[in-house]
């Protein structure tokens, strides 16, 4: 019997986050969604150390994977509307401006994604882009990838906009030739920037925020930054946050409704980290990170009829070191390596006298060890590269999965372009390779592939303010450890899930008057077919397998504009917003319950639209975001379907320069309607909540 | 349609009682001569992970329509979340929602909420005398005293306890120990014998492993189901006599007794294809005899088998179809077969994940 309720629960959390799933699930029962949390709201941004605010963006590389003093031909600089392959992005500076005040906000900004949020700080936020499941979404750390290989996704509630410098989005392949093969192996990349100052930028600086809000919610972050000597500079960053989350919501009950509040669900997270920048000669550069992170939190579950109880606790804890060596060679020539060191531990216990020693206990440890290298020339036409990575990653747990499972990831990837004129035109073609080993019993199927990619844009105008762009990429996904290995639920014969992703789209952007120094259009379109999908499926009332049987076929528009105007001096007016339309449909078997219907919690509509002015007394943004309707269930089950929502947020900000610091005063309020929704059924959103902070700058 | 069940039922009726009179080496049981019962509580647990609540549907097995969410509409509220059992007795209704933690006794009739008590992660109950018995999934047994409708006592048993029955003066229950699957439900494989005066374990019963479902029959003996872990060891029927003698009787994942005929099915996956059959099987007690055509073909995805103690009639409650195997958060059904020829008489629509039928006159 309970292994069917682990399999239901298993089930319903596949829908929700497909590859979480199984660890989650299975694991027995209260789930493991919950885990992670760390909501960092946050508001405050700075400001001291980012570019003048009427500057045009850097570009996104130099961004993404921020520059040096080593110039480096190879990662010339693409914008959002130069890019080949949709690419959007969110600087510190332009999140003030916008009201953006938390991780969840940003992401809601990008086009193309489907955010699967929890609620409260202590719920879990991951991201599927063009409806291909989180699994598929890669998360990059200041250039360096994370991962997860128990789940297969990378919790993105951890990070706090206070800490970020610049969030990206790329879905397809960038070609940038620095990029290691690695990453070139994802569907979509989120690109997270931190506060970073390198050697630029004078010699020391020092930030400091803290920040109160609603339910008990108080925040601190500080960052510093010195530099030793013409060569060398060191910065260190340290982030707290601390939550009650108990906020109030309204529970339906047959045709009463009560309000009540959420309970188990405070959570303490705090993150510290080092970087140190050496630039050697003017041909070297060197950057090291040592990172921390911990977070303890309690899980509130989800929402049940006459039980407010729960009594699930997760605690997460991540250390990397993680080192980038950038060498420039007689002007066409770039070498770059990179090395990481990973050591995860995910402990989880549900204390309910149901389990024997009144606690059931979950711990995993994962490791991984990184290594990439990249060789590239580019002159001023065309470019290639060549790129080795490999990974090694080990899991242990508590668990009945496999005692001790590893794999060896092998891939390399070469990488062209050519820029004729008018034209970019990039290919790339990626080898990977994987092989498993699993102690005393039956290793995961190995797996090798060949993926290509190719992408190319055309400038209609020669100012390059008019581009089309036109992209394919074959993806391929290798079954996480919990779909290979899961007591029960795992299959070691599983093969690699695959994607073809299809895009095409036109942008525009340009330079229109000194009032409207700038206005930018991004309209794409994509197609993307899923095959051999990994999904776990009831093969009887009791028991549950992983199995390779999913088809999904997805069409979808995403439609941006985002202008800025300077009407007059002190006053500039920001706007953003975003349109995406999404079809994502199961196409496995025609005549069963789910052919040709959208799957769960991927909205037919969704989009956002913030604005913001500036001004000499008090800054002012409003920011909303929305979706349609929503099934909870890929069969849309009767009592499923959640209802489309519309939430609308708002801040005030002013800042204040003294002699030798400034100061940033901002009052954040989000959800002002209090419009009560459900993002995952049965985990209700906060409501209305205030947020207050305080940034200095040193 | 209606008219044709009706006759259909009429038939196999005057041709058991026919033959029963006639023969007494027929094994077809006699029929009892009452009335058709009034009619069903399907007991529809709904889908926790999917935020789909447990709902309570009628059958009124007479006119052989269905009534949806008849707790709700005599309530207001829900029942709670994985409905796990119901159960009448004397006046009462009984429900309990195991990730709710609540019990209601409510009236037989009515349905309406006369008592809502917090209880402690129900899994089924159970009724004696005054009392209602419910096992907790934390390990014990609860007993409620239904003349105050308040909890008078509790007893600790093993671990993850499941279904419980009375048998002459004992409360007999499976302790499953199922939430402990990764260590071969070590701590279960028994059976917790209760005194009803004492209310105290009085014995506790090597069985199979993971024992689950639980009934008496009226030959004195005890029917039980261990589950196995779903995997190497199958799920097999056994029989506990008056003595506290454990006899294997057969292969079977769920069962139920009547008269002097247990009806068993038994689901067996193909881990090579991936693929579940399911067989009827129909025991005699006295011989020892057993058929595997009495019903056949069975729907793909059965749940769960009620007799109906007047008639005799086999209830099986179905998942639909879904994408792949069962549709677990959509509604399902329920077919009604008869004790004579096990010819189905009717089909019926149920909520999601139907889990019992709960006969009431």
């Amino acid at each position: 019997m309970n292994l069917l309720r682990l399999a239901e629960r298993r089930r319903a959390q596949d829908i929700i986050m497909p590859y979480r799933v199984y660890q989650m699930v299975l694991e027995a029962s209260k789930s493991k969604l919950l885990m992670h949390l760390c909501r960092l709201c946050f508001a405050m941004i700075l400001s001291a150390n980012l570019p003048i605010c009427a500057e045009p963006l850097d570009t996104i590389v130099s961004r993404i994977h921020p520059l040096s003093a080593v110039e480096v031909k190879a990662q010339q600089g693409k914008t959002e509307a130069e890019s080949t392959v949709p690419v959007q992005y969110l600087s510190d500076l332009q999140m003030k401006q916008l009201g953006i005040s938390d991780i969840s906000d940003a992401l809601n900004h990008f086009s193309g994604v489907t955010l699967r949020d929890y609620g409260g700080a202590g719920g879990i936020k991951t991201v599927s882009v063009r409806g291909m499941g989180a699994s598929h979404t890669a998360v990059s750390y200041d250039g360096i990838p994370l991962s997860d290989v128990q789940t297969g996704q990378v919790d993105l509630g951890r990070f706090s906009v206070r800490q970020i410098r610049s969030l990206g989005l790329r879905v397809g392949d960038n070609f940038n030739l620095l990029q290691p093969a690695r990453s070139a192996a994802a569907a979509a990349m989120v690109d997270i920037g931190t506060l970073q100052g390198g050697l630029a930028n004078g010699i020391g600086h020092l930030h400091i925020g803290i920040e109160q809000g609603s339910w008990d919610r108080y925040g601190a972050t500080i960052y510093g930054r010195h530099r030793l000597s013409q060569a060398v500079a060191l910065s260190a960053l340290g982030d707290y946050l601390y939550s009650g989350n108990g906020y109030p919501y309204t529970l339906r009950n047959g045709f009463k409704t009560s309000r009540e509040h959420r309970t188990n669900s405070r959570m303490l997270s705090y993150h510290g980290e080092a970087n140190l920048f050496w630039t050697p000669s003017e041909h070297n550069e060197v950057t090291l990170k040592a990172y921390y992170y911990d977070n303890n939190h309690h899980l509130p579950g989800i929402v049940t009829l006459y039980n407010p109880y729960n009594a699930e606790v997760q605690h997460e804890r991540n250390a990397f070191a993680q080192g980038r060596w950038l060498h420039t060679r007689m002007e066409h020539w770039s070498l770059q390596i990179l090395g990481k060191y990973n050591w995860a531990q995910s402990h989880y216990q549900d204390r309910r006298p149901i389990y024997t020693g009144g606690r059931y206990d979950q711990s995993y440890w994962q490791r991984e060890t990184y290594t990439s290298a990249v060789l590239a020339y580019s002159s001023d036409t065309w470019g290639v590269s060549w790129a080795s990575d490999y990974i090694y990653n080990n899991l242990n747990s508590n668990q009945a999965l496999a005692e001790d499972a590893s794999r060896h990831s092998i891939l390399n990837s070469l990488t062209l372009s050519y820029t004729p004129r008018r034209w970019q035109l990039n290919a790339r073609l990626l080898g990977a390779c994987y092989l498993n080993h699993a102690d005393g019993q039956v290793h995961a199927r190995n797996a090798h592939r060949l993926s290509p990619s190719l992408s190319a844009a055309y400038r209609i105008t020669a100012d390059n303010s008019l581009n089309i762009r036109i992209f394919y990429k074959d993806i391929y996904r290798v079954p996480t450890f919990t779909e290979a290995y899961y007591y029960h639920l795992g299959n070691t014969n599983l093969r690699p899930e695959r994607v073809h992703q299809f895009g095409a789209g036109m942008t525009f952007d340009r330079y229109i008057t000194k009032w409207l120094p700038e206005l930018k259009v991004l309209v794409d379109a994509y197609s993307n077919r899923v095959r051999d999908k990994i999904t776990s499926i009831p093969i009887s009332l009791y028991t549950w397998r992983t199995l390779n049987i999913g088809r999904v076929n997805s069409q979808g528009l995403d439609a941006s504009l985002s202008a800025i105007a300077q009407p007059a001096a002190g006053h500039r007016l920001t706007l953003s917003t975003h349109y995406t339309w999404q079809r994502v449909v199961d196409r496995t078997a025609r005549g069963t319950n789910v052919y040709d219907r959208q799957l769960a919690y991927i909205p037919r509509h969704s989009g956002s639209l913030s604005a913001g002015w500036e001004n000499p007394w008090v800054n002012i943004a409003l920011n909303t975001i929305g979706a349609s309707s929503r099934w909870g269930t890929h069969e849309h089950s009767h009592g499923t379907k959640l209802k489309g929502y519309m939430e609308l947020g708002g801040a005030l900000w002013r800042e204040i320069h003294f002699s030798g610091f400034s100061a940033e005063v901002r009052a954040v309020i989000h959800n002002m309607l209090d419009k009560q929704y459900d993002i995952v059924n049965g985990y209700p959103m906060p409501g209305r909540a205030y947020l207050l902070s305080l940034t200095l700058n040193l | 349609m209606k008219r044709f069940i009706f006759l259909a039922m009429i038939l196999a009726s005057l041709f058991n009682f026919i033959s029963c009179s006639n023969d007494n080496d027929n094994p077809t049981p006699p029929t009892p001569p009452v009335a058709q019962s009034r009619g069903a509580y399907i007991i529809n647990q709904g889908n926790y992970y999917s935020h789909i609540p447990g709902s309570i549907s009628y059958l009124n097995t007479v006119d052989s329509t269905v009534t949806d969410s008849v707790f709700l509409a005599a309530n207001g509220v829900q029942p709670g979340n994985t409905l796990q059992q119901g159960l009448v007795y004397g006046s009462h209704f009984y429900a309990i929602a195991y990730e709710s933690n609540v019990f209601f006794a409510c009236d037989k009739s009515s349905l309406h909420i006369q008592k809502e008590l917090q209880v402690d992660a129900p899994r089924a109950m159970a009724a004696a005398g005054k009392y209602i018995y419910i096992s907790n999934y934390s390990g014990t047994v609860t007993r409620i005293d239904t003349t105050t409708m308040s909890i008078d006592g509790t007893v600790s048993v093993g671990p993850n306890p499941e279904e419980l029955t009375v048998q002459g003066d004992y409360l007999y229950v499976t302790n499953s120990d199922g939430l402990n699957y990764t260590k071969g439900y070590e701590n279960g494989k028994s059976v917790s014998k209760i005194s009803l005066s004492s209310f105290q374990v009085v014995k506790t019963i090597p069985v199979g492993l993971n024992p689950t479902k639980i009934k008496s029959a009226s030959d004195g003996n005890i029917y039980l189901v261990a589950m196995g872990d779903y995997g190497a060891t199958p799920a097999k029927i056994q029989r506990i006599s008056p003595d506290d003698q454990v006899t294997d009787m057969m292969e079977a994942t769920m069962f139920d007794v009547h008269g002097n005929y247990l009806y068993a099915i038994n689901s067996v996956t193909d881990w090579k294809t991936y693929e579940t059959k399911n067989t009827f099987i129909k025991y005699d007690l006295r011989t020892g005899t057993s058929s595997e055509d009495f019903i056949f073909p069975l729907s793909g995805y059965p749940i769960a088998i009620n007799i109906e103690p007047v008639s005799g009639d086999i209830y099986i409650t179905n998942f639909n179809a879904g994408a792949y195997g069962a549709d677990y958060s959509g509604d399902g059904y329920v077919c009604r077969y008869s004790n004579a020829d096990g010819k189905l008489l009717g089909t019926y629509k149920t909520g999601v994940n139907a889990v019992q039928l709960v006969f009431v006159y």
